[in-house]
């Protein structure tokens, strides 16, 4: 007995352990969000590259995507074009989609488009480096380059110092710095001034160009520059020095690379439009979990078609409905017409409201009892008695569907989705019981079987629940635990408090 | 609330839950429970014993056996009715007498021919039986009172419920008919429950539903210290059932027929537990104690034997103080006694 006992609380243990275990890992891990209606924000960003195609010639075009940019997680990306081949290549720290098509005239339109999510930060990792040749330098640029590295080695400690305060030294837009922009203080010449700087100072730097999601029609691509130190890659605002990626900015390429490239035709034009489109958590964390291939996701009711989860939902409540009679069974005392008939009705309730589903079981109770009682003289054997009582009891709902429908009352209509074999065994049990133990004795275990179907209700209506047993099926492992713990209740009954009231010496 | 149930656990009360996992889970192996569930199999393992039950007239199985029934029941004036799967007395039928071709119930209701075949009908389609499977139909001999008891009964048999545990009678209550309960003798239909010393065979205060009294509702004659005649074999019968059966706990319930003495009537594999509230003293210490003797108290090597069984269990209960037997010892008594 002793060890059935350890065996048990054992098994409680085990299943209580892998049921959090697996709700934490896939909450923290997969981001399976905890409630239904929570989104996250992401951007839908498109890239429209326009041209017009020459006569009779291939087309090729290529332009540069994101590649897993920091701070962004890429949800979904799509290719939209006419009757071109697409593929996506990489190329070296980029992606690079190419759409050819053997011949085409007219303007073309190519578009890209894909969704990111906002997801924490992550390291920028694994960027190759894409040392700078030493450019051959005209002889003035080379003195201006020499002098601004010695002003900014003289004010600084180290290789992130260094190209901040040889911003500074830009920013001071004197004759040095001036002849190295020559004359275009835009981000651009700015940032090539700075990677020639960083070069001669045999310091590794990239440019980067990006743009700041935010609701824009026609967003620039912005530059931004990155520094090598040794050990990782910094970013840094070549505007004013500041050190560390903004949180909105969308990294699409690295390096000196032009943006897109059109071979076989003209006027190319190259758009951004940046919009934000908030989506539904579980969505996000479903389409993370086919991308990351985890196996846990991927045994997830979200992969099942849509219907087949909707009955999912539901199946996943009764277990907990269970849960409700044990408590009301072994802890309250309650008695109940079968054991999970409460469930059932419960169920029903789900679709009719509480209210409604009251009045319907009763009226359709009562008359079944009507019935069963006046079948009583026709002296039938049980099963054909049951038959019988079956079929009243789909008159009467049927009949129930079409005065409600008649009166415009559409809850009535619902009626359908009571379960007629266990209103049959309630009514058939009843009237055993009236005959029996009296009118009182059956009318008490009907009304014990309603409160306890109400009560079932109530808890398999509450959302919240009901959602999260659906987005972590583990947490039945859980209830079982629970089930197991609770099971083991030995103590006394409520009504047993009050049945055996004359023992207590009181 | 709590502090009730904190109590209830001093007077050692035993609730369902308790019941069912430490008691009966733990000692009736579900195999044997055909063996009381089914009275037709009881009645047979248990004259095949030599355990005296009350005479089988005839059994009914199937529908087409009823076309018989006036053959059947052609001598017998007076007989009962029941299913083999029947619980709580539900579908039981007396029959006292035949007036003018009707069969007259104890409750003076006549029925005809066809009434008395409906209703065998009715429990051989299971509407009596417990799931509602198909059921047989005992017709047997019907139990006339121990004069002893006529003062204190109404319409019905009362019978008394022991309950055993291992072997060990661990409590006993004399159950009795009311009008409320119809003639019949369970608890819950309102009949009158008397808690029995174990020790003497001697009635103590009694219970109608969950209310005290200490006299008949119906006859008004008092229940109190009423000495139950063939005690010591009633408590023989119930500790034997043990062997015959192989349940560990166990509701004995046994009649007494005015002619032949005690019979056992039927046995109880899930007997319910308002016999403490009969007795006005839990079941669990008793439980216990016997749990403690058959375990370390009892000679291992020859199991201890009915008598021996019987023996100790007298010891259980304090014998009242009019008529203390000498021989028996008298243990530390701890239960409640009300006001």
């Amino acid at each position: 007995m002793k060890s059935q006992a350890k065996h048990t609380y054992s098994l409680t243990l085990l299943l209580f352990v892998v049921g959090f275990g697996l709700f934490f890992y896939r909450h923290l891990a997969l981001d399976v969000p905890l409630s239904e209606n929570k989104s996250v924000n992401s951007w839908t960003v498109e890239a429209n590259l326009k041209f017009t195609a020459e006569r009779d010639r291939p087309v090729q075009a290529r332009f540069m995507i994101p590649n897993s940019p920091a701070h962004f997680v890429i949800l979904d990306e799509y290719f939209v074009s006419q009757n071109y081949g697409v593929m996506t290549n990489l190329r070296g720290n980029n992606r690079e989609a190419v759409w050819s098509l053997r011949r085409s005239t007219g303007p073309q339109s190519l578009y890209y488009r894909a969704i990111f999510r906002e997801a924490d930060a992550q390291s920028v990792s694994n960027l190759k480096s894409s040392y700078p040749k030493k450019q051959q330098l005209p002889d003035n640029q080379k003195a201006a380059v020499e002098t601004i590295i010695k002003h900014a080695r003289a004010s600084s400690a180290d290789i992130q110092t260094f190209a901040q305060s040889t911003i500074q030294i830009l920013n001071q837009e004197d004759g040095n710095a001036k002849l190295l922009v020559e004359g275009d203080m835009s981000d651009k010449a700015r940032v090539d001034a700075l990677i020639k700087i960083l070069a001669e100072a045999k310091i590794e730097a990239m440019p980067i160009q990006g743009v700041y999601l935010k609701q824009e029609n026609r967003a620039q691509m912005k530059w931004y520059l990155t520094v090598y130190n040794g050990n990782q890659w910094l970013f840094i605002n070549p505007q004013t020095g500041v050190v560390g990626l903004p949180k909105h900015f969308l990294i699409w390429t690295y390096g000196q690379n032009t943006l897109f490239e059109v071979s076989g035709g003209q006027k190319p034009s190259f758009s951004l439009s940046v919009s934000p489109t908030p989506m539904n958590a579980l969505s996000v964390a479903k389409m993370r979990g086919l991308q990351a291939e985890s196996k846990l996701m991927r045994f997830s009711l979200l992969e099942l078609p849509v219907h087949i989860q909707e009955t999912y939902k539901i199946l996943l409540m009764i277990p907990l409905g269970a849960f409700i009679i044990l408590l009301l069974r072994n802890w309250v005392g309650l008695k109940t017409f079968g054991t999970f008939m409460p469930v059932l009705i419960a169920l029903a309730f789900r679709e009719t409201d509480l209210i409604w589903g009251i009045v319907l079981f009763s009226t359709i109770v009562a008359l079944g009892l009507l019935v069963r009682f006046y079948l009583d003289e026709l002296r039938l054997l049980l099963v054909p008695r049951l038959n019988l009582i079956l079929s009243v009891v789909i008159m009467v709902m049927l009949f129930i569907s079409v005065i409600s429908q008649n009166l415009n009352l559409s809850s009535g209509l619902s009626v359908a989705l009571f379960p007629m074999i266990i209103l049959t065994m309630t009514i058939e049990r009843m009237c055993i019981t009236w005959d029996e133990r009296g009118a009182l004795e059956a009318l008490s275990l009907g009304a014990g079987s309603l409160f306890a179907a109400v009560c079932t209700y109530l808890v398999m209506n509450i959302r919240a629940i009901s959602y999260l047993l659906f987005a972590f099926p583990e947490l039945l492992l859980v209830l079982m635990a629970v089930t197991l713990w609770f099971g083991q209740y030995k103590g006394y009954r409520l009504t047993e408090l009050f049945r055996f009231k004359a023992l207590s010496g009181a | 609330m709590l502090s009730m149930a904190r109590r209830l656990k001093q007077a050692g009360v035993l609730g369902i839950n308790h019941r069912n996992s430490a008691y009966a889970l733990k000692y009736n192996p579900r195999k044997q429970y055909p063996l009381v569930d089914d009275k037709l199999k009881t009645k047979t393992l248990l004259s095949a014993c030599g355990v005296p039950v009350p005479k089988l007239y005839a059994r009914i199985s199937a529908e087409h056996q009823l076309k018989q029934l006036s053959q059947r029941l052609h001598n017998l004036d007076d007989f009962v009715v029941k299913p083999a799967h029947g619980a709580g007395g539900d579908g039981i039928l007396v029959i006292t007498n035949r007036i003018y071709e009707r069969f007259r119930l104890a409750n003076g209701t006549l029925l005809t021919l066809d009434d008395l075949a409906y209703h065998i009908s009715c429990l051989l389609a299971g509407s009596c039986s417990l799931g509602g499977h198909p059921d047989e139909v005992l017709i047997e001999k019907r139990v006339i009172t121990d004069d002893a008891f006529a003062s204190i009964s109404h319409e019905g048999v009362p019978d008394i419920r022991i309950i055993t545990l291992l072997g060990y009678p661990a409590m006993g209550m004399l159950r009795l008919p009311t009008r409320a309960s119809s003639g019949k003798a369970n608890l819950h239909q309102g009949a009158m429950g008397v808690g029995i010393n174990l020790c003497t065979g001697r009635t103590q205060g009694g219970v109608i539903h969950q209310e005290a009294i200490d006299y008949h509702p119906d006859t008004l004659n008092a229940t109190r210290d009423f000495k139950v005649p063939f005690w010591t074999d009633i408590l023989k019968m119930a500790a034997s059932a043990y062997e015959l059966t192989g349940l560990g706990y166990l509701g004995v319930d046994i009649v007494l027929d005015k002619d032949e003495g005690p019979l056992m009537l039927e046995l109880n594999a899930r007997p319910g537990l308002n016999i403490q509230i009969a007795n006005r003293c839990g079941l669990l210490k008793r439980f216990q104690q016997i749990e403690a003797y058959a375990e370390h108290g009892a000679d291992k090597k020859n199991a201890p034997n009915v008598l021996e069984r019987v023996a100790f269990s007298r010891t259980l209960d304090r014998p009242s103080e009019e008529d203390k037997p000498s021989e028996v010892v008298t243990p530390p008594h701890e239960c409640v006694e009300l006001p």
